[in-house]
C-alpha cells in the first residue's frame, strides 16, 4: 500500500513537500486511520489529529485523493492507490496534516450557537412538541470537522467574511428551533452579501459531509426565510 | 492570517439576491417573447418597426428589459469582484469602472428609448 503524504514543518525551514511511505498489503490496517497510525510508528515526526476513531469527534479530517474526508471512516479497499493525503485545504498548516481551524470555529462562533430564549428557566425543561424536535433532524449531528466549510470555493475566497456551510447549518439549526426567541436577530446578521449569500449552491459541503448532512438545503432556508421577511 | 470580521450587517444581501433572480426571470421571459412572437409575425420594414417601436407598452417593455439587464449584469459582476478580486484597490477600481460603463449604458439606452417616441 503505497501513499503519498503532504508534510510541512515551519521549524526547519523547508518548503512543503510530498513525501512517499508505503506498507505492507498484510499489516492489518482496515480504515486509512489504521494505515496512518502505522505510519506514525515508523516515521513520529509525521503528524495528524485524531481522537475517537470512529467518525465521532471530527479530528481526523484530511484531504483524501483530492476529496475532504474522516481517515478514520474511511476504508483503505475504496481508495485508489496510491493514496495522496493532504490538509483540509483553505486553512493554514500548523504542520503536515494539522491545520489552523480558528477561521473556521470563528465563523461557528459568529453565528451565537447557542439557544437564545428570554423566558425563566423552566424547573425541568423547556419543551417541544415531536413535530418541533423532528425540525432539528439532520441539524444537530454536525461534528465541526470542518470537511464541508473547506470543501467551499466561496470560503477559500473570502475565509475571514463568509461563514461557510458548517456554520450556516448551525445557524439555521437555532433558527428553526422552537424554543429560540432570537430569530429576528440571527436573520438581520445574515442579511448581508457576504455572511450568507457568497454560497452558490454548488453543493461540494453537501457532496463530502461525512455524517451525510445537507448544509445547501439549510442555506436554502435561511434565503426562504429572508425572502418571506421582505415580501 | 485573516482574522473574521465582525462587521455587523450590511442588510442588503436578501434584495440584491431577490433583484437578481426577479431581472432574470423578466430577461428569460421578455427574450423567449420576442422569438416567439416574431417568427410568428415577423416585422419587416424599417417602418413596421418604427410603428412597432413607437408603442407606449412595447417602450415600457424595453425599458423595464434594459433595466433587469443593467441590474441583473451590475449584482453578477459586483459578486464576481467580491469572490476574486481581493486587494481592495483592485476592486474598488472594477467595481467603479463597471458602475461608470453600465450607467453609460443605461444612459444610452433612455436616450433610444426617448427619441423613438411618437
Amino acid at each position: 500500500m503505497k501513499f503519498s503524504i503532504y508534510r510541512f514543518n515551519p521549524e526547519d525551514g523547508t518548503k512543503p513537500r510530498m513525501q512517499d511511505y508505503e506498507l505492507p498489503d498484510d499489516c492489518g490496517a482496515v480504515m486509512l486511520l489504521d494505515a496512518l497510525l502505522l505510519l506514525k510508528e515508523r516515521d513520529d515526526s509525521l503528524a495528524f489529529r485524531r481522537s475517537c476513531r470512529e467518525g465521532i469527534c471530527g479530528s481526523d479530517a484530511m484531504n483524501i485523493n483530492g476529496r475532504n474526508g474522516l481517515a478514520c471512516i474511511t476504508p483503505l479497499k475504496d481508495l485508489s492507490w496510491p493514496v495522496e493525503i493532504r490538509p483540509l485545504p483553505g486553512l493554514p498548516v500548523i504542520r503536515d496534516l494539522v491545520v489552523d481551524l480558528s477561521p473556521f470555529y470563528n465563523q461557528y462562533r459568529a453565528v451565537k450557537p447557542w439557544l437564545i430564549n428570554h423566558d425563566p428557566e423552566p424547573e425541568i425543561e423547556r419543551l417541544q412538541t415531536p413535530e418541533e424536535r423532528e425540525r432539528l433532524d439532520g441539524l444537530y449531528e454536525c461534528i465541526l470537522c470542518a470537511c464541508c466549510t473547506t470543501a467551499c470555493p466561496s470560503f477559500w475566497w473570502n475565509s475571514d467574511r463568509f461563514l461557510g456551510p458548517a456554520a450556516l447549518l448551525q445557524s439555521w439549526r437555532f433558527l428553526a428551533d422552537s424554543r429560540d426567541q432570537a430569530v429576528g436577530e440571527r436573520l438581520d446578521d445574515l442579511e448581508d452579501p457576504y455572511k450568507l449569500f457568497r454560497c452558490r449552491s454548488i453543493m461540494n459541503c453537501t457532496d463530502v459531509c461525512p455524517k451525510g448532512l445537507n448544509p445547501t438545503r439549510a442555506i436554502g432556508r435561511i434565503k426562504q426565510m429572508l425572502i418571506k421577511r421582505i415580501l | 492570517m485573516r482574522r473574521s470580521r465582525y462587521t455587523g450587517s450590511a442588510h442588503t444581501g436578501t434584495m440584491e439576491w431577490l433583484i437578481q433572480r426577479v431581472s432574470a426571470l423578466y430577461l428569460s421571459g421578455f427574450v423567449i417573447y420576442l422569438i416567439v412572437s416574431f417568427s410568428y409575425a415577423p416585422l419587416g420594414e424599417f417602418a413596421a418597426w418604427k410603428a412597432w417601436f413607437s408603442l407606449g407598452g412595447v417602450r415600457l417593455a424595453w425599458a423595464l428589459f434594459f433595466l433587469s439587464l443593467l441590474l441583473h449584469a451590475w449584482i453578477g459582476l459586483r459578486s464576481i469582484y467580491m469572490d476574486y478580486l481581493q486587494p481592495l484597490w483592485l476592486r474598488f477600481s472594477f467595481t467603479l469602472l463597471t458602475g461608470v460603463g453600465l450607467l453609460t449604458l443605461a444612459l444610452w439606452a433612455a436616450q433610444i428609448l426617448l427619441q423613438a417616441g411618437p
